[in-house]
């Protein structure tokens, strides 16, 4: 028997396949400019491809993220917050807080054995999510998977410090007009970044330890000023993109033995 | 006497040209990458717009105002835009005591007094919805140009859809999802001139409205978020002929002030902010 947990992001789908209780495929697909059904559908096709197994085992499956009104063919939808929870429990079950910073969306949660304790989150402000580095890495011309290794040989003290990612923009380009380097921008944008980040973690209670997931923990650059604003390192798993979808097929498998 | 008043913004540089009888040239353009250029550009096509071809030595007093204020090199005197909107309001419209300038990048309620003086204001300069800025962007990812914007917006298809009035960034994102949905253009127009409003109300409810009420700045200038506003406030708006040189009247009308009170007290040993002659040589200086 296998259940499934799909993720529906705005830049990529996550889909995780559980059969017994073990992870049997993951697979991130992008969005390119089609529906969240057909991407969740194409996540599916990948993941049981990777998996070698049949789509006709398939026995539940639970969708979350920012797509998940918008796919049809799945039993259940479940909040993203649950399912971060859930998620955490498994990967990393001694840490108790986590902060997924997707592409518009971040969100903290304390947690303790896939239980939601205190939740809080932005969706509403780009200068607090992984939309901002987008724009960032447009202007700068720096490809997104290169920013974070290039801010840490940042020599010189940048602030970036407007709150809004558009007001933020045109800083940016008045600091390339001043001959500022790219590198010491870019530690000021992660630096700025993370100071909008830390107040969530705050609401929720912020305990030793810390794990960062998303999209955005994929980027030592944020992950760094993180660290920096914590004094402590941060815990990124080794899939951080896929946690969310991982937590929703532990809520699919949870219904399935259930209604066994 | 002839003054003038200089307000350089962060998307239009304004310039009037003040003298006895009142407004002698008014001009506005865009602004350019370098403010000091700017300023020069923008005085220079005003003083061509004059009728009696004045030149800059003829002027006997320049005061800037705006975002790029202190980088003009033929002013004398400086002065915040917020003090400029509201005297040349008031010079507008006498009865005028609530006023909103609403700029490129910052959006500003102000109250004043009957003599034009501030007494209140209440401003967002930290975020780009609720400003000009936030217009512009829903204007360029729907293609169209600002001076369309407002017409547009008053004629909706379906009524106004929602978009983001809390991040410009995502009311782009929302736009592109509404269009890819089949949205009509206007609707989505008119949704963002709600937006704006949405946000310019708690700032004017923060100094609070009183009659009577005026607009300043090139938000004034579109139609479809100045009806919906003067709808919400259940009051018209007092709009100059172009309320974008409202702040540079006030500059100029501050710039009157301060040269009556120099020849009032013509000494030489006024320092940097006397002397008209010493001015004048440092026009022709930079010029």
């Amino acid at each position: 028997m296998i259940v499934a947990g799909i993720d529906s992001g705005l830049y990529s789908t996550k889909v995780v396949l559980l059969e017994q209780g073990r992870i049997l495929a993951e697979a991130v697909v992008p969005a390119g400019m089609e529906t969240a059904d057909r991407a969740a559908e194409r996540g599916l096709e990948v993941a049981f491809q990777k998996a070698g197994s049949s789509r006709a085992d398939l026995r539940y499956t639970v969708v979350t993220g920012r797509g998940k009104s918008f796919i049809s063919f799945v039993d259940e939808a479940a909040p993203d917050f649950m399912c971060l929870a859930q998620g955490m429990y498994r990967i990393l079950p001694s840490v108790h807080s986590a902060l997924d910073v997707g592409a518009e969306k971040s969100l903290a949660v304390r947690c303790s054995r896939g239980r939601v304790l205190n939740m809080a989150s932005n969706d509403k402000c780009a200068s607090g999510t992984g939309t901002y580095l987008q724009m960032v890495s447009n202007i700068l011309g720096v490809p997104l998977e290169g920013m974070g290794q290039l801010s840490l040989s940042s020599t010189e003290k940048v602030e970036v410090d407007n709150t809004c990612a558009v007001f933020a923009e045109s800083e940016i380009i008045s600091l390339v007009h001043s001959k500022k380097k790219p590198q010491d921008i870019l530690r000021g944008v992660y630096q700025g970044l993370a100071l909008r980040l830390h107040p969530l973690l705050v609401q929720v209670g912020l305990e030793r330890e810390v794990a960062l997931v998303g999209g955005v923990a994929l980027d030592i650059g944020v992950r760094r000023a993180m660290a920096q604003l914590l004094g402590y390192e941060v815990l990124v798993p080794n899939n951080p993109l896929t946690v969310g979808a991982l937590g929703a097929a532990m809520i699919a498998e949870a219904k399935v033995e259930r209604t066994a | 006497m002839i003054t003038a008043g200089v307000d350089i913004g962060s998307l239009s540089a304004n310039a009037v040209i003040l003298g006895d009888d009142g407004i002698m040239a008014w001009h506005n353009t865009l602004t350019g990458p370098d403010s000091a250029e700017t300023s020069w550009r923008v005085i220079n096509e005003t003083l061509d717009r004059s009728q009696n071809g004045l030149k800059l030595e003829d002027i006997d007093y320049i005061v800037a105002t705006g975002y790029g204020r202190i980088v003009v090199p033929f002013s004398q005197a400086t002065i915040t835009e917020i003090s400029c909107h509201a005297r040349g309001n008031h010079w507008f419209f006498p009865e005028v005591r609530t006023i909103l300038d609403m700029g490129g990048q910052d959006c500003k309620a102000i109250r004043c007094d009957a003599r034009g003086k501030v007494t209140n204001f209440a401003m967002n300069d930290k975020c780009a919805a609720g400003t000009g800025r936030y217009l512009e962007r829903v204007a360029s990812t729907l293609s169209i140009t600002l001076e369309e914007f407002g017409p547009l917006s008053l004629h909706t298809v379906e009524g106004p859809v929602a978009i983001s009035d809390f991040c410009t960034v995502f009311a782009q994102r929302d736009i592109i999802l509404l269009m890819r949905q089949g949205a009509h253009r206007n609707d989505i127009l008119a949704g963002a001139c709600e937006a704006i409003v949405k946000r310019i109300l708690p700032l004017l409810q923060r100094v609070g409205v009183e009659q009577a009420f005026a607009i300043s700045g090139g938000v004034a200038k579109n139609t479809g978020v100045v009806e919906r506003l003067e709808a919400k406030l259940g009051m018209k708006a007092r709009i100059a002929f172009d309320p974008q040189i409202v702040g540079a009247l006030g500059a100029a009308l501050f710039a009157r002030d301060r040269a009556l009170k120099a020849q009032a007290s013509s000494a030489p040993s006024h320092g940097d902010g006397g002397s008209p002659n010493t001015d004048h040589a440092q026009y022709r200086r930079a010029g």
